[in-house]
């Protein structure tokens, strides 16, 4: 078994128990061919970098699942023949997933929660911070862009433009050649 | 006769920020992440300029081709 992730573009013009029912429907097919979701997440109706069908906007839908590539196959052929699928992605997360373990890994998980929602309840033990733990493996990438995003921006930035000013007198005729979008004032 | 000028190498950030700070997970799913690796008009900037080291560059490659797939990131940012 392998573990598989798609993501699809769905119209955002579809109301949203419209899009609920599609989202189920993958999601059954994904059942009915042996195998086993892990989550569905909906990303909102985001902005396209470039337009799709005409249209600047999508709904994103993220499917992971677990199962064989001739599932992959039927997944990706409902994807096709439904109209209001703009674009989809399906990429292999893992070659080897052991599913039992992927169960019993959840199952901990739900038990870790149930536990922390009585604790919550009945408040003052050790296993409050449970679901604080749980969570820190999103928290870093969740942090992080607005962090770094920067930086990096402005570190090319300024690299390029030194070396264009390193160009321009000796190589004008040459860094034209090679690079002509980069210097818009002098086309 | 214009004698050909040893080029001076341009400055660039000499470590790779993936090994750097290994807490930056790259996925295709983060455009924003991905972002700073490419022009402004879209492409993807060379390892020669970002400093990444090479397994960082090819991972980074294959993302942001991904993103480009699903729209997450242009394939191209045409001039105006």
């Amino acid at each position: 078994m392998r573990r598989y992730e798609s993501v699809i573009i769905l119209n955002p013009e579809l109301p949203d128990d419209e899009i609920v029912g599609l989202t189920d429907r993958f999601g059954n097919v994904i059942k009915s061919n042996g195998g086993e979701i892990i989550k569905i997440e909906d990303w909102g109706s985001k902005r396209l970098a470039y337009q799709v069908n005409k249209k600047d906007k999508g709904r994103y839908i993220l499917f992971d699942y677990v199962g064989s590539s001739a599932l992959v196959k039927e997944v990706e052929r409902q994807f096709k023949i439904t109209e209001d699928v703009m674009k989809f992605l399906s990429v292999k997360l893992d070659e080897d997933v052991n599913l039992e373990a992927f169960k019993a890994a959840a199952q901990k998980e739900a038990e870790a929660k149930a536990v922390a929602a009585t604790e919550a309840l009945a408040p003052g033990a050790e296993e409050s911070t449970e679901p604080a733990e749980a969570q820190p493996a999103e928290g870093p990438q969740v942090a992080m862009p607005a962090a770094t995003e920067q930086e990096p921006i402005a570190a090319t930035e300024q690299g390029r433009q030194e070396q264009e000013s390193e160009e321009s007198p000796a190589e004008a005729s040459e860094g034209q050649a090679s690079s002509p979008e980069q210097k818009p004032e002098e086309v | 006769m214009a004698k050909p000028q040893r080029r001076r190498p341009f400055p660039r950030s000499k470590v790779c920020r993936f090994c750097a700070d290994p807490s930056i997970r790259m996925d295709y799913k983060e455009p924003n992440i991905l972002r700073a690796f490419i022009t402004e008009r879209g492409k993807i900037i060379p390892r020669r300029i970002s400093g990444n080291c090479a397994k960082h560059q090819r991972q980074l490659t294959a993302c942001i081709k991904r993103a480009r797939n699903i729209a997450l990131l242009p394939f191209t940012v045409p001039r105006r």
